[in-house]
Parts: C-alpha cells; structure tokens; sequence
C-alpha cells in the first residue's frame, strides 16, 4: 500500500506548547486570579488565528494528580472556557509522567493534521516545594527530558510563595525564574508570569520559535548549570 | 449634536516633532508591554488618543535621522498624499526623549471604524481591533463564531486596494515599510477601509530585517536590509491572501485559489510574478498593481486548491512530497531556529495521559478529564485503536522510504 500519497505533506510548522500550573491548596488564594489569567490566555490564542495555528496549547495543572484542563485541540473547537479548583498538595513526579504521555498522544495527532512540531515546551507554574521525595520526582523530570527520548520538551519554570529555587533550576532546560519577594506580592507574581508566558507565545508565534522570556518583572532569573536551547 | 469629527493621524499633532518623555509619561490605558520592538505602548493620560510607545532599551534601530525625517515628511506632500496618510497610516508624529536618548515615538491611535464587537468562547462580547488577521480566512464558521458577517469579495477587494493604494504611496517617497503582515494592518467592515500601523520602524531606501517567515521574500538572504523589492512580494503576498482568505505558507496556493478569469488576467500575472520571480527587481511597482486592483470588478473567490503544482516557478525545486518527509523523520535537531520533527510518529497503545498517584508505580489510567468540556481525547482507548494502528502503519511506512525503518527493530 503506497502510503506516501495518503496525506499531503505536512506544511506548517507548531509549537506543542504545555501550560502547567501548581493548583494545591496553596494557591487556593489565587484560584479567581488564576482561572481570569487562564481565561485572558485562551482569549488571546483565540482572537488570534496567526498566533493559534502555530501555538499548539494544552493546560494541565497538578496538586495531588495531575489534571488535563485543556486537551491540545483547535482553540477554535472550544465551547466553553476551563476552569480550575485549587486542593491537595505539590506532586510533581505524576505531573513529569502525564506530560510525557501527553507529548507522546499529541504530537502524532500534530503531524496527523499537517503540522510540523518543533520541540514542545513546558511552562511550569508553582508556588511551593515537592510534596514527593526528590529520588522520585527526578526520576520522572529526567525521563520527561532525557535526550534518549527524541520529542524531549523545553521545560521554564516560574516559582514564587514556597517555591525553592534550587528545585526550579532543577526542573528547567531553558530558563528558571524566582519571584524575588521584596518586588510585589504573590498576585503580582501570578500575574506577571502567566503574563510573560503568553507574551513569549506571541513573541514564539511571530518568529516561529521558541522565545524564551529574557526577564519577568518582580522575579529574578536562575542561572541554569546548562541550558538546552 | 455635532458630529464627532475623526482624527487626522498626522495633520492633527499637537507635538513637536521632538517631545519630552515628561509630558508624555503620565500614562492611561496600557495597550500592550514588552511586545516585539516596544517595551510598553499607552494612550498618553495628557493627551487622549494619542498613543506612546517606548522602545527596549538597547534594540537595534534605524538612524534617529530617519525617525526625523519620517515626522517631517507628510509636511512636504501634497494634499492627496497627506489626506491618505491621515486617514490611513499610524504615521510617527513625534519623538520622545528621555533626556539625551531617544526613548520612543508619538502616533495616534486607530480611528474607532476600525473596533468591532467579537463574541469570546465565553459567550461575553469585547470590542477589539479588526486586524487583516481576522481577514484571511475560509472557514466560515470563523465568522459565525465570533458573530460577524463573512467578508464579502467587495470587501476584500477594497482591502486590497486600499493595502495598495498606501504601498504606492510608500513607493513613492522611497519608503521601506518592511513588516507587511496579518498583524500590522487594521481593516473596517463594510468600506474595506485599512490602517496601517507600526509605521515608526519604516526605513527610507531600506531598512533593518524583520523576520516574519510566512512573510520573507524567498529570493533575498535572511538578515539582508529590506528594500521597496522585498516590498512589493510581501504586499503581494498580503494582497492574494486578503483577496481569498487564505493562510498557509505558500502564496502560490493563494494565487490558486484566485478565479480563474482573475488569475489568468492580468491581476493575477502581476501577482505571480511578484510572488514568484528569482529577481525581485523585476517585480512591478506597486502602482501597476494598485491599478489593477482598481480596475477589478467584485468576485467570488475560488475555492481553497491545492498548492501549485511542480510545473509553476518556485525557487525551491526539491520534490516537496519526499524531502520534506524524510526531512521530518530524519536526524534533524530541534531547535528555536531550525524546523524539526518527532523522528518517528510514536504513537502510544494507550495514548491516554497517566493520572497516577504519587509514590506509586507509573501507571496507564484514563485521563483526567479536569473540568473542561471539550476534551474529547478521553474516549475508550478501543474506539482510537483503529486510527493508532492506521498511524503506526503510515509512520513505518513512512520510514521505510526514508531507509530508516530498520532502526525500530535493530
């Protein structure tokens, strides 16, 4: 069966792009502010057809499990906007396995659609430190990320409120930033992350490649022992 | 009542051609911050409807003289000339100086015919800009969706013309506007009508590159300064995909999808050559192409075809059905500026996200489905094995070709 001619070749290039965010009870404080700034992001991608078609988005976020809040689908299929609850605690090892399953369901369905991916990448959200030990949550980060495994995401990893900075730099391989705390409160914070995130889609949109976000007002930037980008 | 009477873009300044960041620096609504060449782009508090955008600190930018000069043209042109520029271009009025260092520009804000109502996911309404993003599209569903009309052919006609009509003018005075695109131009429904913004960032003879990669002309090297040649392909390029609502990386399958009467016609040759000629000084000045676009009854567009076939001019002659396939499967790395791909289509037996709980082995449960209501990838893993198998087979055959299977199974 001659297979070549059964669907054109892919045409445009995309972006699988994984927004994580911490919803543990933590950040119960935040939910509104959270489900708002979800809600701006998705506006964006959808008002946008030039940034959509090459922003491929999918948001989890994580506490005890890991939750898919929006499936890497059209934006423009959306019939009602996702919401999240925030409860439990900070499990990141769970988290690092679904995103791998997540790559591994979503890109084929890319490419099934004509869509040539680049390197996914994971913006990860959080405000406290794993509630799971370090052997555990390592092993699973390693195995998202490993070179071995070819479709390896770009992960940047925001942190504030508890979050420890020795573990946000070692859960990224672009860039890892730390709220400095003296610079705005834990909102500000909120804010201005998820704001740098979808200005960094754009910015990706408009170059057709990943632009890793150079500053984030009120955070400072982790110096990562070795960047992969 | 007296009716409100729009703003000339230039004509009505209140600036000088250079203004303290001082006076300008109380700030009303925030337009948008750290986006491309601006830190920062506000309605100035002091003087509504006027907009300041303040550059990154340290952005490679054209001489401040050419920012100058820009300010200062429309004072030299005729009153035709200067009437389109204030009905249609967001032209630089004035720049802004933090103390020795030229911190920004001045310009107005778009007129209001150019805001529409957009109905969101939600249901909630927004008033928005109606940019030629919104334009360029097939789907009419699109539309419907957001609650508006579908563009009519004279409406994207008059688009065209009027995208044209400022390309001539630019042409004119040797200016290098460079950033042609779905984001840089405003339309309003119902007249066609366009602005034209970001205009600070025009060149005169040339200007600094501006990478934009459905846009880049093909026949120039990345990097090069952008010329009125690389102009007129990208403005043709902006023209076949206002005319038939068209997205996708090659202008070849906008040009396709042109009527045939249209795309054998004359408008449609002008365009393929600009579109396609290895030599951008023989593309033809944007008046000939205003002209046509003048002269061009109303049409329906034809319906999205397929891209050009390996008999139209292209200036790359690899088969695209094998190169770019192997080139998908191939060893290419990922990159931020390299194209890639996956290597192979790996597709999961279970291809459902593990919701495991922690400190447990990893496990293949069903997805989560969290709380939104579209998720539809939650279906029975046997309702998708058909589609899994169908994938895995098309991959390895795909691989095969590219003489990369037996590396499954080595």
């Amino acid at each position: 069966m001659n297979m070549m001619n059964s669907s054109p070749a892919p045409h445009a290039q995309g972006l699988p792009t994984y927004l994580v965010v911490d919803v543990s009870k933590s950040m119960r404080p935040y939910e509104a502010l959270l489900n708002r700034t979800l809600e701006d992001i998705i506006n964006t991608l959808y008002s946008s057809p030039r940034i959509s078609e090459f922003i491929h988005l999918s948001i989890l976020t994580f506490s005890n499990r890991p939750h898919l809040v929006l499936a890497m689908t059209e934006i423009a299929e959306l019939t009602r906007l996702p919401t999240v609850e925030c409860r439990g605690s900070t499990y990141f090892a769970p988290l690092f396995e679904s995103l791998r399953d997540r790559i591994e369901f979503d890109l084929p369905r890319l490419l099934a659609r004509n869509v040539r991916p680049l390197r996914p990448v994971v913006f990860l959200l959080t405000d406290g430190a794993p509630a799971d030990p370090e052997e555990r949550w390592a092993s699973a980060f390693d195995a998202l990320t490993s070179r071995e495994w070819r479709p390896h995401p770009h992960v940047i990893t925001y942190g504030f409120g508890e979050a420890v900075e020795s573990v946000l730099k070692r859960m990224a391989t672009a860039a890892a930033f730390i709220a400095d705390p003296h610079a705005g409160t834990d909102t500000q914070a909120i804010t201005a992350a998820l704001g740098t995130m979808l200005n960094s889609l754009v910015a990706t949109a408009r170059a057709e490649a990943l632009q890793v976000p150079e500053r984030v007002k009120g955070f400072r930037s982790i110096p990562l022992d070795h960047v992969e980008f | 009542m007296t009716p409100r009477t729009r703003l000339k873009t230039w004509s009505d300044s209140p600036f000088e051609a250079v203004t303290p960041l001082a006076e300008v620096a109380a700030r009303g609504v925030v337009i948008a911050e750290e986006n491309g060449e601006s830190q920062v782009l506000y309605e100035s508090a002091e003087h509504p409807g006027w907009l300041v955008k303040l550059y990154r600190p340290g952005l490679a930018t054209e001489p401040v003289q050419v920012l100058d000069r820009l300010i200062a043209l429309p004072a030299e042109m005729p009153p035709a000339d200067l009437a389109l520029v204030d009905r249609s271009l967001c032209w630089p009025v004035s720049r802004v100086m933090d103390g020795e260092r030229a911190a920004g520009v001045v310009l107005a804000k778009a007129p209001p015919e150019f805001r529409v109502e957009m109905r969101m996911i939600s249901g909630a309404s927004v008033h928005r800009l109606m940019d030629i993003d919104q334009l360029v599209q097939t789907d009419l569903d699109f539309y419907a969706k957001r609650g508006w009309a579908t563009p009519t052919p004279q409406e994207r006609l008059a688009v065209a013309r009027n995208l044209a009509a400022v390309g001539v003018l630019l042409e004119r005075y040797d200016i290098v506007y460079g950033d042609w695109s779905y984001a840089n131009a405003l339309w309003a429904r119902g007249t066609g009508e366009i602005f034209l913004i970001d205009m600070d960032s025009c060149g005169l003879t040339d200007r600094l590159w501006v990478e934009s990669k459905f846009w880049n002309d093909p026949a120039v090297p990345s990097g090069s300064r952008l010329s009125v040649h690389t102009d007129r392909y990208k403005l043709a390029v902006l023209v076949l995909r206002c005319l038939t609502g068209l997205r996708g990386p090659e202008p070849a399958a906008a040009h396709a999808a042109l009527p045939a009467d249209v795309r054998g016609g004359p408008l449609g040759e002008i365009l393929w050559t600009a579109v396609t000629t290895g030599d951008p000084s023989r593309r033809p000045p944007m008046s000939e192409l205003h002209a046509l676009l003048a002269s061009t009854p109303g049409f329906e567009p034809a319906q999205p075809a397929q891209p050009a076939t390996a008999a139209a001019p292209s200036l790359d002659t690899r088969p695209p059905s094998v190169i770019s396939v192997a080139a998908s499967l191939g060893p290419a790395p990922y990159g931020s500026s390299s194209p890639s791909s996956l290597g192979r289509a790996s597709v999961p037996e279970n291809p459902h996200p593990s919701t495991g709980e922690p400190a447990r082995a990893r496990p293949s449960a069903r997805p989560d489905q969290g709380r939104a209501g579209i998720d539809a990838e939650h279906a029975p893993a046997g309702s998708l094995l058909p589609l899994v198998i169908a994938l895995f087979v098309a991959a390895l055959a795909l691989l095969a070709v590219a003489g990369l299977a037996t590396s499954l199974f080595s």
